[in-house]
């Protein structure tokens, strides 16, 4: 909306009972390499898969260049708010100010979907029929990275990186095979082109698994954890290729713990605790001045 | 009758009793081949996201048919779709139809939650990456998900079709026409001739159940070489 | 891998296409006959495994004197009557005695034939060539089992449950003749079943012998469905000229040898 390729608006998420994300709002610039860092269960990688809707926000909007994944969230948007029912019942009882009682409604949660009027139901699904993108299109420009590789284990090296764009249309098996063996050249891994996955170190298929996202042209690439499972020998070699990325100009969202990592990449850290962002800056800001309690007692048990 | 000319009289049927073998393993393939279809699309549905209210019905109408046809025994089905549903199919001229359609009937409720098990035990995350590049949720267990599941789950479905090879031993329990003649499978031909040479009565079921034991051990074989390129095709 | 699925697909496939190439429809007469081949000689499986037999030859006749396409259909004994009184040209033809419970399921044809019960137990259990009931019966009593064998739906089974009658002694009630007589000596003490049946029993077992029944003679007679009286009466006709010229006896003996 404001130019930003990602942005989540007021991200809720609930896991059953459990609050992951209570309210996270951010937004991500084209070129940017954002880093996260958090102790496990502050919602980051929770966070990261909303991004590309692995996860389904419980509230909240997500939007990628400009268009909404997610279903509209009323809450986000005062107009749609005005035209309920509820606000000019509210205003109809003699409250004054607007601004008072949109604030009401939004954190007592007063809207019921249904039983709002005809206005409401029809900006709401106008708004959504302006904006709403498949979240199959939308996740076909972004490239995810997991902890746990996630090869294909059924196909080559090879196979795995054409699929999705020969599937999608995007390319024909000759421009894909020629995309993907040129990205296996850049890490040295041509020769692995018809080996299967099994076969391969951690290192390799890490690295393997991000040019395999490569292969889809994406606008941004998202890293969960990507060295967490990888012994330290061969944790270098996958840092060493998300550094070429970032180098290249490729918008990456890192979920990490390799602070140095973030301190030679990152142009923002984000730090994550109880479902909120509670640092964001520069990684000089955030390392060297943490304004939170909780941000100081994380930084310096890593640092 | 000594035993030699007991001998004598089963070499004599010898060609009877290998066309009787041949139609218990077409009907038994022919039900393989429907009860696996079957099972992938009821175990599609089973395991499918259900978020789509038409989902939700044919969730629903798969968990009753599973839980139906398990519930009650082959032959009570086999007599019961031969009688009403199939009736048509057991007019015509060769209604193999009846027995392959009514025990693929069956095995597919096996064979659905064979495979449903099966691709529950592939890692969650291969469905994660497939949809993170794009893919829709039907590409992704088309081309990823099943395959790796039915690697899994070969020594449990060969199993299964072990069992409903035996199973079709109750078949003569309908009329089986091919071109127009009655024909029976293994076992009915091979009681049918014991009473027609008592003598003999004992003797031809001992036989028929060797050539089940040899159809068996056959497949015992196939499956392990199946189990063993598929080995081959990840390394 | 790939290559072994399409393969037997295209078999199945073409198993099935082979199996629809005789869908056609003719507008001939069609006789329906149902019979239980496990009763040589009136009907068994041959070497061919056909449906052949006493029975078979006489339905044959019958169906080429009349008109008729004659099909034979093997089946459960006990469903016999069941399918003739669902089929107007149905024909049951399986050895069947005339017996009032299945006259009020179907229309008996004219006798073709007559037996007489049989009872077959161990070499030399009995003296003599006839043997009284009740002494098959005390027989029975003085075994282990307690029993005697019968064909389920049989007259020679209505026989015994009224021979059994306030005894101690049971009737197990076996599929066939033929394999009840393989538990004389452990299920059962003997087994009682028509004449040539039990004569085609004993004829290769060297420990079991055959007697018959102090007991009624016996009327085969074959079944038609209620509603086609006229079919019945056009094949009394066939029957008794087939009798008078010495067919059936002739079928027999080919049969029983």
């Amino acid at each position: 909306m404001s130019g930003d390729l990602i942005e989540i608006r007021g991200l809720y998420k609930y896991f059953g009972k459990l609050e992951v994300l209570k309210g996270v709002s951010c937004g991500i610039k084209k070129g940017e390499k954002i880093v996260v860092l958090g102790a496990s269960g502050s919602g980051k990688s929770t966070m990261l898969r909303c991004m590309n809707l692995l996860e389904k926000p419980t509230y909240g909007e997500v939007w990628f260049e400009g268009n909404l994944l997610t279903p509209v969230d009323p809450y986000l948007h005062e107009d749609i708010i005005k035209s309920s029912r509820t606000f000019k019942k509210l205003i109809s009882q003699g409250n004054a100010d607007e601004g008072d009682m949109i604030a009401k409604i939004k954190k007592d949660d007063l809207l019921h979907e249904k039983n709002e009027g005809a206005e409401y139901s029809r900006l709401m699904k106008e708004f959504y029929k302006a904006h709403f993108l498949d979240e199959n299109l939308a996740r076909a420009r972004m490239g995810m990275v997991f902890q746990h590789f996630n090869l294909f284990n059924n196909l080559t090296v090879l196979q795995n990186m054409t699929l999705a764009p020969v599937q999608l249309k995007l390319k024909t098996k000759e421009e894909a095979t020629a995309h993907a063996m040129e990205l296996l050249g850049k890490i040295g891994l041509t020769d692995k082109a018809d080996c299967y996955p099994s076969t391969l170190s951690g290192g390799q298929k890490q690295r393997i698994a991000i040019v395999r996202s490569l292969c889809m042209d994406p606008q941004v690439m998202l890293f969960d954890e990507p060295t967490s499972a990888l012994d330290p020998e061969m944790v270098g070699e996958v840092l060493d290729l998300m550094k070429r990325l970032a180098d290249a100009g490729m918008t990456m969202i890192v979920v990490t713990h390799e602070i140095g990592f973030a301190r030679e990449v990152a142009d923002r850290v984000l730090f994550m605790a109880d479902g909120v962002i509670a640092e964001s800056g520069t990684p000089d800001e955030v390392f060297n001045n943490p304004q939170t309690e909780r941000a100081k007692q994380f930084l310096s048990s890593v640092l | 009758m000594t035993f030699a000319d007991k001998l004598a009289k089963l070499w004599e049927l010898r060609g009877l009793f290998a066309e009787s073998l041949g139609l218990s393993l077409l009907i038994a393939f022919g039900a393989v081949v429907l009860g696996f279809i079957i099972g992938v699309i009821l175990a599609v549905i089973r395991i499918a996201p259900k978020t789509n209210p038409v989902i939700k019905v044919l969730d629903k109408i798969a968990v009753t048919y599973i839980t139906v046809i398990r519930g009650t025994p082959t032959l009570v089905q086999l007599l019961i779709l031969y009688n009403s549903i199939l009736i048509s199919f057991k007019r015509m001229p060769t209604n193999l139809l009846v027995p392959i359609i009514a025990f693929g009937i069956n095995s597919g409720a096996y064979m659905a939650e064979i495979i449903r098990s099966g691709i529950s035990a592939v890692d969650s995350g291969q469905l994660e990456a497939g949809r993170s590049l794009g893919l829709s949720w039907i590409t992704t267990m088309k081309k990823i998900i099943i395959p790796q599941a039915i690697k899994t789950t070969v020594p449990t479905i060969f199993n299964e079709i072990i069992i409903l090879v035996k199973e079709t031993s109750v078949v003569s329990y309908i009329v089986l026409k091919v071109n127009s003649e009655q024909k029976w499978d293994l076992l009915g031909m091979a009681e049918k001739q014991g009473l027609a040479t008592p003598a003999c009565y004992l003797v031809f079921l001992f036989f028929a159940a060797i050539l089940y034991l040899a159809v068996v051990m056959l497949l015992t074989a196939l499956q392990h070489l199946i189990e063993k390129r598929l080995k081959k095709n990840e390394r | 891998m790939k290559k072994i699925i399409v393969l037997i697909l295209a078999s199945v496939m073409i198993a099935c296409c082979v199996a629809f190439a005789g869908c056609g429809k003719t507008e001939e007469k069609v006789l329906n006959v149902y019979t239980n081949a496990g009763f040589a000689p009136y009907e068994y499986l041959d070497s061919n495994g056909k449906v052949v037999g006493v029975d078979i030859d006489v339905v044959n006749y019958i169906g080429e004197k009349l008109g008729y396409k004659v099909v034979i259909n093997d089946i459960d004994f006990n469903a016999i009557l069941n399918e003739v009184a669902k089929d107007k040209f149905a024909v049951g033809a399986a050895g069947m005695s005339k017996k009032a419970e299945r006259d009020e399921l179907a229309l008996a044809s004219a006798v073709y034939a007559t037996s007489i019960q049989y009872i077959i137990a161990p070499t030399g259990t009995f003296t003599g060539d006839k043997v009284a009931l009740a002494d098959a019966v005390a027989y029975a009593a003085g075994t282990a089992s307690k029993s005697i064998g019968v064909q389920e739906g049989t007259t020679g089974a209505d026989l015994v449950s009224g021979g059994i009658e306030g005894t101690d002694v049971k009737a197990t009630e076996y599929k066939n003749a033929i394999v009840a007589s393989q538990d004389i000596g452990s299920t059962v003490a003997a087994v009682v079943i028509d004449k040539m049946p039990a004569e085609a029993i004993c004829k290769d077992k060297d420990n079991l012998q055959c007697w018959s029944l102090d007991a009624e003679m016996e009327s085969y007679v074959m079944y038609f469905n209620k509603d086609n009286a006229d079919l019945v009466n056009q094949v009394n006709t066939i029957l008794d000229q087939m009798i008078k010229d010495g067919l059936i006896d002739q079928y027999t003996v080919k049969h029983s040898s």
